[in-house]
């Protein structure tokens, strides 16, 4: 069903991503950086000529008896595109990072999530998911530090099991549905709904909650985002969280809505707010955030109706922009300064004006300042909620004045004003800077027209078009930002950042899997060395080697008795006999010869009963 | 050509050892047996080359008259479950050759002569087509790899190899029980032209259920030893661990699979009612073995242990196959089976290669290897991967198989092997990264842990394999869909 | 010296920056008022999209919201952070 002329011309954006990796090692000095930025926008420009394909499932190869199929839709589209825009202005910042293992894990990652957007099977689904915890976990690796190794372990830990549920769910899913399609048929959203309720529906719920951090389940997030490498840490706030959000709305988006999921997203937004005033690490804040924004789109896939699955993939599309240029404006400070706890910080604005303007570019974006890009798109999320449910309206809303209090004021407050701390910046590499405007101007450009965003979304409504720009809403929301950033400025002595760390669920696998480890050591090895294994002492001691003892016994006194008193009365019968044969030759001759005789006849005795 | 292909791949190995004992030189030995196994692997090829995947019964067989008396005859012949494994231990027998190049430097006579030997009893179990021959070669096994552990071993090896002896000889004298009971049974197979005890011959037999469940019994002690099922495991840990390297090869690659192997040839076919009768506890046994094994892995402190007790998870994983009697689960159980010994093979020449260098097995005398040896990290990550399950790598597919196989005939199971796959991810990371992340142990520094190209060579084909059959496992499959078919509608009119 | 370096460090310019701060809050504020006493006395001009709610009916509910919520997530999560999750920094070293 592939279309003719798309046949010699078409690759798979995220296999080019990922195979077109291993390009770039080979290459040196500017051919490779223009192979860097070459090879996103080519997965681009491809995404963006599909677009023109008709909407469906294609086929595009068998594995295994199981069809793999890429399916192409508003929605894949949509995801697609910003997926391969990050990848471009990620890899314009990581332009000056000569560690190659970092760009080909990057892309492979990017790829990945291509290849998850563009799914339409589970099989090729999973095989993408892995491929994208693997790729993510070496840009944690390469940074190359105690802390950063242990925390990619943990992260890989976290994911490679997550994954095997998802896996078990698939399973299921396909032992009860008979098939492994996930959601072939275009502009459906909530496919799971049939297998509602079942084993395979929640297994299948679990491991893409997992990837989206929803706590209890979250708390890989930041644990590993800050450990991660400057450049790294930018890739992966924009791919593992949203391919989550897209599986999610493609499999339970169903339009009466699943509360379930609903309550889980608002209260992600509230916690990660709550964390992140608690936080001291720059980039730790910033992965609280994303779990607090993700809560958001979160929450919009179990409201379900069609404005929230309209605002769950624009806040989507809007967040993984802007909340790369914050990760890159806090990674420049890193890189230059070499600081990430905000109590070290401060008094940077005299030295990196830019780097602080663009990145309040991002704040505003996040906290929904009218004229930029999170405006447009988180109004359309906490919009559904207030048609849909008034406290998960308030729940949103209070989380909505808690990113603009973290990110917008106490982030760059502590970062960039704030106490003198004495620390000499610079503002960092052109390339950096280029990829931060890039954001910058594009979360601009969505907040003042809204509608070149719109018109990609999943359902989108030529006719009646949504508009935000009304006095009320305009008004409503300056007011609440302004009077958060007054309850700021008034409590600003209590949120002095402490050089301490907050507890999160993965206290259960970094404490608690001590307990686990000693329930594995001691009673199960007791029991296998102690007690299974002591079975075969006590075989071998009782019933073999004491019997033994009694046959050796009965062997010694005996049958060698026996022997001996047969070997002796051969002895006086070769005395007699020595006297009548003259050497030994014949005495050997006459036992040979005795002996044959008596093996031949035992041998002619077992033929003739056998035979019979 | 009409010579007879599998006699020779069978007993080519043993020309090679006698040439080896005859001609006294140490230093030729091991060429003699690195030609001898090359020589067998390439009449090994040329059988999977002759074979068609689609026809059923056996191919490529020799026949000859043995013991006219008794109507015992030597007929050897290959189809699509043993085609592979005979590959497997060809492949694998020229890698032990590779591995042992160095690390032995006592008596390499005698070494290599065992290697061979032991080549020749593994080909001949696998190509045998009838239960007496299967026997002969079961024992004859035990022999070369008794001297390979008790000679050439660890510090602990004679105590390793006497309990690895008296376990398998326990198991193998009950199976010469049910073998002659069988032998009694069936007296009206005398006449026929293969004679009696001919496992194809045996299939359309129809014995009775009590006595179907002796026998049942009775292969069961030996090839619960062999595989090793839960709790008559214990051989295989002190085993492996004391083995030299190209003996942990061939326990764990080849060795293993014998017991399964006995399961797919003689319980399934010949005892359908009897396997019909003690399904649960088999399956349940199957399913102790994995999560059991798994735990007890985890609390492994020596590397060479550690990946012995993982063979007896993932052995788990094989009867639990088999005994959900279903297409999947039976194809995905062999091919497991191929996957297995590609993997465990790979993970002990790795321990191997490094315990050359470093002589000791602890795990705390180890960290931080791959910043001395990239090339080592790299190849011990791809076998960490892909014993764990990473999909695009060979173990996926099979546990894969055998997943759903258990998940159709008991949620629970399926359950129960998914938490052991999870176990497993994590031991093996573990491994991981105690061993070759972080900072460089003190104890490591200045020594030349990095492979060299010997080393590389060896590993190599298997990293290939790995990947290959991750990519492609029809390749394996495609041989299994004829026979595992045919061997279930036996098994299904009792 | 750059701009936001003058700004700021300038206590005249920062008391005027902080004076015009206050003026925008009331001005919102006023307008917020304006605009809700216009929806009560002329429903049909101004879409009233969602007035379902309970806190729809309280005049300059963003501003009072946005004052409430930013001062209650610093009370709980201080008191949260103080009781039980805060930790020394080298707390999972063991």
């Amino acid at each position: 069903m592939i279309p003719d002329f798309v046949k010699f011309e078409w690759v798979h954006p995220g296999l080019l991503l990922i195979l077109g990796a291993w390009v770039l090692p080979l290459l040196k000095g500017q051919v490779k950086q223009v192979a860097m930025v070459l090879l996103p926008a080519a997965a681009l420009a491809i995404c963006i000529r599909m677009s023109w394909w008709e909407h469906g499932s294609y086929q595009i190869a068998n594995f295994l008896t199981a069809d793999l199929f890429f399916r192409v839709d508003k929605l894949s589209l949509v995801f697609s595109y910003v997926f391969s825009i990050m990848a471009l202005i990620g890899m314009i910042y990581a332009l000056h990072v000569k560690d190659d293992t970092q760009h080909v894990s990057a892309l492979t990652y990017a790829g990945a999530a291509l290849g998850v957007t563009f799914a339409g099977d589970f099989l090729s689904l999973y095989i993408f998911w892995e491929l994208m915890a693997v790729s993510s976990v070496l840009l944690i690796w390469l940074r190359r530090k105690p802390a950063a190794v242990a925390a990619g372990f943990r992260y890989l830990l976290v994911h490679v099991i997550g994954g095997l549920i998802l896996l078990a769910g698939i399973i299921l899913y396909a032992k009860e549905t008979g098939s492994f399609a996930f959601g072939k048929q275009a502009d459906v959203y909530g496919v799971m709904e049939p297998v509602a309720g079942t084993a395979a529906w929640t297994l299948i719920l679990v491991g893409f909650l997992l990837n989206a951090a929803v706590p209890p389940l979250g708390a890989w997030l930041p644990d590993a985002y800050p450990e991660a490498t400057v450049t790294g840490a930018v890739f992966m706030t924009a791919f593992t969280t949203k391919s989550a959000v897209y599986v999610l709305i493609r499999g339970f988006a169903v339009p009466d809505g699943e509360p379930l999921i609903m309550w889980l997203g608002a209260a992600m937004a509230v916690y990660g707010v709550v964390y992140a005033v608690l936080e001291n690490d720059a980039r730790r804040l910033l992965a609280y955030h994303i779990i607090s924004q993700v809560g958001y789109m979160v929450c919009a896939v179990g409201i379900g109706s069609k404005l929230a699955v309209n605002g769950a993939t624009s806040h989507a599309f809007a967040h993984i922009l802007y909340k790369g240029l914050l990760f890159m404006g806090a990674g420049a400070v890193l890189q230059v300064t070499g600081l990430r706890k905000l109590s070290d910080m401060g008094g940077l604005y005299k030295t990196m004006p830019i780097t602080l303007g663009l990145y309040m570019i991002g704040a505003f974006a996040i906290s929904a300042v009218p004229l930029f890009s999170g405006f447009v798109t988180k109004s359309m999320v906490v919009d559904a909620a207030h048609a849909s449910n008034s406290a998960i309206f308030l729940l949103l809303t209070l989380a909505s004045a808690g990113t603009f209090l973290h990110t917008g004021l106490k982030l760059p407050y502590y970062m960039f004003f704030g106490k003198d701390s004495g620390v000499k910046g610079k503002e960092p590499p052109t390339n950096m800077l280029v990829a931060m405007g890039l954001a910058a101007a594009a979360c601009v450009l969505i907040g003042l027209f809204p509608g070149l965003l719109y018109r990609y979304l999943p359902n989108f409504v030529d006719d009646s078009p949504y508009f935000l720009y009304t006095l009320p809403h305009i008004t409503s929301t300056l007011g609440m930002l302004g009077f958060t950033a007054l309850g700021f400025f008034l409590l600003l002595k209590h949120l002095d950042p402490e050089p301490k760390i907050s507890l999160d669920t993965d206290w259960f696998y970094r404490k608690g899997s001590s307990a686990f480890l000693r329930l594995a050591k001691r009673p199960l090895t007791r029991l296998e060395y102690g007690f299974v294994g002591e079975i075969y002492e006590f075989i071998m001691r009782r019933f073999v080697l004491d019997v033994a003892r009694v046959f050796r016994w009965f062997d010694t006194f005996v049958v060698d008795l026996l022997v001996v008193g047969v070997g002796r009365l051969t002895q006086r019968f070769s005395q007699i006999l020595k006297t009548t044969v003259s050497g030994n030759v014949q005495h050997y001759g006459l036992t040979m010869a005795v002996g044959a005789l008596a093996l031949f006849g035992l041998a002619m005795l077992a033929l003739a009963r056998i035979g019979t | 050509m009409d010579y007879p292909i599998l006699t020779v791949t069978t007993f080519l190995p043993v020309v090679g050892a006698v040439l080896i004992l005859l001609l006294g030189s140490e230093r030729l030995a091991r060429w003699i047996a690195l030609a001898t196994t090359l020589a067998a692997l390439s009449v090994a090829a040329l059988l999977y080359w002759k074979f068609n995947p689609s026809s059923t019964g056996l191919q490529l067989e020799d026949f000859a008259e043995w013991i006219p008396m008794w109507n015992i005859t030597y007929r050897v012949g290959v189809d699509g479950i043993s085609l592979p494994f005979i590959l497997l231990a060809a492949v694998l027998s020229v890698l032990c050759v590779g591995a042992s190049w160095t690390a032995i430097r006592t008596r390499e006579r005698e070494f290599y002569a065992a290697l061979l030997f032991a080549e020749t009893a593994m080909i001949g179990l696998f190509a045998a087509a009838n239960l007496f021959l299967f026997y002969v070669f079961w024992e004859l096994m035990v022999v070369p790899l008794f001297l390979l552990i008790g000679i050439w071993g660890g510090p602990n090896r004679v105590f390793a190899a006497v309990k690895f002896l008296l376990f398998t000889l326990a198991g193998s004298v009950m199976m010469l029980v049910g073998m002659i009971a069988l032998y009694q049974a069936t007296p009206e197979l005398a006449d026929r032209p293969y004679g009696m005890l001919d496992f194809e011959v045996l299939a359309t037999t129809s014995l009775p259920p009590g006595l179907q469940a002796w026998l049942f019994v009775a292969f069961l002690a030996a090839f619960a030893v062999k595989v090793p099922m839960f709790p008559v495991h214990t051989w295989l840990p002190d085993a492996h661990t004391e083995a030299p390297t190209a003996g942990s090869v061939i326990l764990a690659g080849i060795l293993l699979k014998m017991g399964a192997y006995g399961f797919l040839r003689v319980s399934l076919p010949i005892l359908p009612h009897a396997v019909q009768r003690f399904i649960t506890p088999m399956l349940v046994v199957s399913v102790v073995a994995i999560v059991y094994g798994a735990y007890v892995t985890l609390a492994q402190t020596d590397i060479k242990r550690l990946i012995a007790y993982s063979s007896v998870s993932h052995m788990g994983f094989v009867t639990l196959g088999i005994f959900t009697g279903t297409q999947s689960g039976v194809e995905g159980a062999i091919l497991q089976m191929i996957n297995h010994g590609i993997i465990s093979a790979a993970l002990f020449l790795c321990v191997g290669m490094i315990y050359e260098r470093t002589h000791t097995r602890e795990i705390k005398d180890y960290g931080g290897v791959a910043k001395v040896a990239p090339g080592y990290a790299i190849f011990l990550a791809l076998f960490c991967l892909a014993a764990t399950g990473f999909p695009g790598l060979n173990s996926f597919i099979g546990e894969f198989l055998i997943i759903g196989a258990a998940f159709d005939t008991q949620s629970w199971l399926g359950a129960m092997a998914i938490w052991g796959v999870v176990l497993g991810t994590i031991y093996l990371f573990w491994l991981y990264y105690r061993v070759v992340m972080g900072e460089l142990n003190p104890g490591l520094k200045g020594l030349p842990i990095e492979l060299n190209a010997r080393e590389v060579l060896t590993l190599a084909p298997l990293a290939f394999l790995a990947i290959y059959l991750g990519l492609y496992p029809e390749c394996v499959l495609a041989f299994l869909h004829v026979p595992v078919a045919e061997l279930l509608t036996h098994g299904a009119t009792p | 010296m750059n701009f936001l370096q003058r700004q700021l460090e300038d206590p005249v310019r920062l008391a005027r920056i902080k004076r015009w701060f206050y003026v925008s809050l009331i001005v919102v504020v006023v307008a917020e008022c304006v605009l809700f006493l216009m929806q009560l006395l002329l429903p049909d001009l101004f879409h009233s999209e969602h007035h379902d709610h309970w806190f729809d009916k309280i005049p300059a509910w963003g501003s009072l919201y946005g004052l409430v919520s930013c001062v209650a997530i610093i009370v709980v999560s201080k008191l949260i952070g103080k009781l039980w999750l805060m930790r020394r920094e080298d707390y999972y070293d063991s």
